[in-house]
């Protein structure tokens, strides 16, 4: 276990990953960067506190399919989503399904950091595969 | 036909033999007017005063007479016959809505109508407005056009055997706009040779034309408009990446500096930025590129990068319909000749048919494309999917505005020579093939 709170990015975009992994750790985070939903389960290692910022659309698995099965692998993961192509139907999925927070690319600096703040505070979580922290 | 007296005349011939008796004569010598095998008329020889022997001697100068006579009318009926049939000549010429000038194997002017005089002066080919006897060619030759030059490569190409025909296409700009003739040039069918050159104003059918094209330029752009406007989220979501880059790196550039840049990430930053940037930029202009009026522009294309560019803009597209899509590409460029905007377009729009297509089953929704090399004569591609396949008849969806779809547009392509069919074998997936000549 560490008390650096890590980050898990999880997005197939590289740039989008490189920019969100960067201002997280120019803020004092841990990042850890993932391109798909497989690369993450596969190679994220525990940590709390620790929340994960999940991009919906992305090919192979989507972020709802990646959250429901971190509901059953990582109890108390907090999830943010973040997404292109928000509406309100997918936000209302996304917070009665259990996540932490819904947001819309491009995000502000200010709503992105409250959100895994926020996310960060509650968790407790600790990922049961990929070793442990 | 000799009549030496009365009773030579047949039986048969009782009624002759009464008419002439009845007239008082007594014998009778009738000679044809012959020109070849013509019978022109008869030469007659009556006695009414008493029976003539026709000897031979009298039968001889009787018929020189006769063919002295027959030459003379012949004469005069070939010189009827010239005289009727350049009246009709003419009048033919005098009533053709086209100009005609008809020239010799040297180029000079035989023959011509009044028409193509004033339609020389109409579209301001002076050196056509010219007289029987002028030397069209030379004429031509001193005008200096570009025009004039063709018509004289063309005229010699006939008048030489060379060519069958030739048309030139002549357009002058007016205060009431463009106005358009077009000049071809035949072989004159004679043994001496020649050329029959015409002149039409094609001005009414050329102004059709036009706007024909025009309104299918249009209808081309609203078919592109109508489709970028299904993939506003795939263009959404393009542009929305590079932004939330931008976005959060200007963000942790901006705090880099404020704490002072310990790590000296900020130079990447800024590059990752301008990236990113460029990267937008490249959507916009893709996005301008399909939504272009222009006209078609025939370019080389390389078919697989170009398929892998169009599946790369529908890939959220067929991310949010859960769609995957195989593409078999060859590692090597497939280059065709094409306009870029159209092609892309029609497989654009075949592949989101292809989407639609599948879209109501649940499991395996799958659409692949093939391109490959065909043996020297082009590329193939193929689009396959795993949906109901295409009603019958197939070739309907080559018709405009067909669709089977309630709502929305089917849109399928068949332009610039390029063909796009359904496979007739029907245990495969459903296919679409087009064909690009190289």
């Amino acid at each position: 276990m560490t008390d650096v709170a890590t980050v898990f990015v999880v997005d197939d975009d590289h740039s989008v990953r490189r920019s969100l992994a960067r201002l997280l750790k120019s803020v004092g985070y841990r990042v850890e960067s993932f391109a798909s939903a497989a690369d993450f389960l596969a190679g994220a290692r525990g940590s709390v506190p620790a929340c994960a910022l999940i991009d919906v659309r992305m090919p192979d698995r989507s972020g709802f399919d990646l959250f429901q099965e971190l509901q059953e692998r990582c109890p108390g993961l907090p999830v943010i989503f973040i997404t292109g192509h928000g509406d309100i139907a997918m936000s209302e999925r996304a917070i009665k399904g259990g996540a932490s927070d819904f947001l819309v690319k491009p995000v502000d600096e200010s709503v992105l950091l409250a959100a895994v703040e926020r996310a960060l505070a509650s968790s407790g979580a600790r990922l049961m595969s990929g070793g442990g922290g | 036909m000799e009549i030496g007296a009365i009773e030579d005349y047949p039986p048969a011939a009782a009624e002759d033999r009464h008419s002439f008796e009845r007239l008082g004569y007594e014998a009778g010598l009738v000679i044809p007017l012959a020109s070849g095998n013509e019978v022109l008329g008869s030469l007659s020889y009556l006695c009414s005063d008493q029976p003539v022997h026709w000897d031979g001697h009298r039968l001889a100068r009787l018929r020189l007479i006769a063919e002295i006579f027959g030459a003379a009318l012949a004469r005069q009926h070939a010189e009827d016959a010239l005289v009727g049939s350049e009246v009709l000549k003419t009048a033919i010429l005098g009533s053709l809505a086209s100009g005609v000038a008809v020239l010799d194997r040297e180029g000079r002017v035989i023959a011509m109508n009044e028409r193509w005089s004033s339609l020389a002066r109409d579209s301001g080919l002076e050196w056509a407005n010219t007289s029987i006897g002028a030397d069209l060619l030379a004429r031509a030759r001193t005008a200096g056009t570009r025009e004039a030059e063709r018509v004289v490569e063309g005229s010699l190409a006939v008048l030489s055997g060379e060519l069958l025909r030739c048309v030139v296409p002549h357009t002058a700009a007016t205060a009431q706009g463009p106005r358009f003739w077009v000049m071809s040039i035949h072989p004159l069918d004679r043994p001496e040779g020649g050329a029959v050159m015409t002149s039409a104003e094609i001005t009414e059918r050329k102004r059709a034309e036009l706007d024909a094209q025009a309104a299918r330029a249009e209808l081309a752009h609203m078919a592109r408009v109508a489709t970028l406007g299904e993939l506003a989220s795939s263009f959404a979501h393009q542009l929305n990446q590079p932004l939330t880059a931008i976005v959060a790196n200007a963000q942790a550039g901006r705090r880099m500096l404020a704490s002072g840049d310990r790590s000296g990430e900020v130079p990447t930053v800024l590059e990752d930025i301008a990236a990113d940037g460029l990267r937008a930029g490249t959507v916009i202009l893709r996005l301008r590129e399909m939504l272009r009026k222009d006209d078609p522009q025939p370019v080389s294309i390389d078919v697989a990068a170009l398929v892998q560019d169009v599946a790369g803009l529908v890939a959220n597209d067929a991310l949010i319909r859960e769609v995957n899509v195989r593409l078999s590409l060859p590692p090597t460029p497939l280059t065709v000749r094409g306009d870029r905007i159209q092609l892309q377009q029609a497989m654009l729009n075949v592949l989101m048919n292809a989407f639609e297509a599948v879209a109501e089953g649940t499991d395996g929704r799958l659409v692949e494309v093939d391109a490959h090399a065909t043996g020297g004569h082009g590329v193939l591609i193929e689009v396959s999917d795993t949906g109901p396949g295409l009603p019958v008849p197939a070739t309907r969806i080559f018709e405009a505005f067909y669709t089977t779809k309630t709502w929305g547009w089917v849109w399928a392509c068949r332009s610039s020579g390029r063909s796009w069919r359904r496979t007739a074998d029907p245990s495969v997936p459903p296919t679409i093939r087009g064909a690009a000549p190289s």
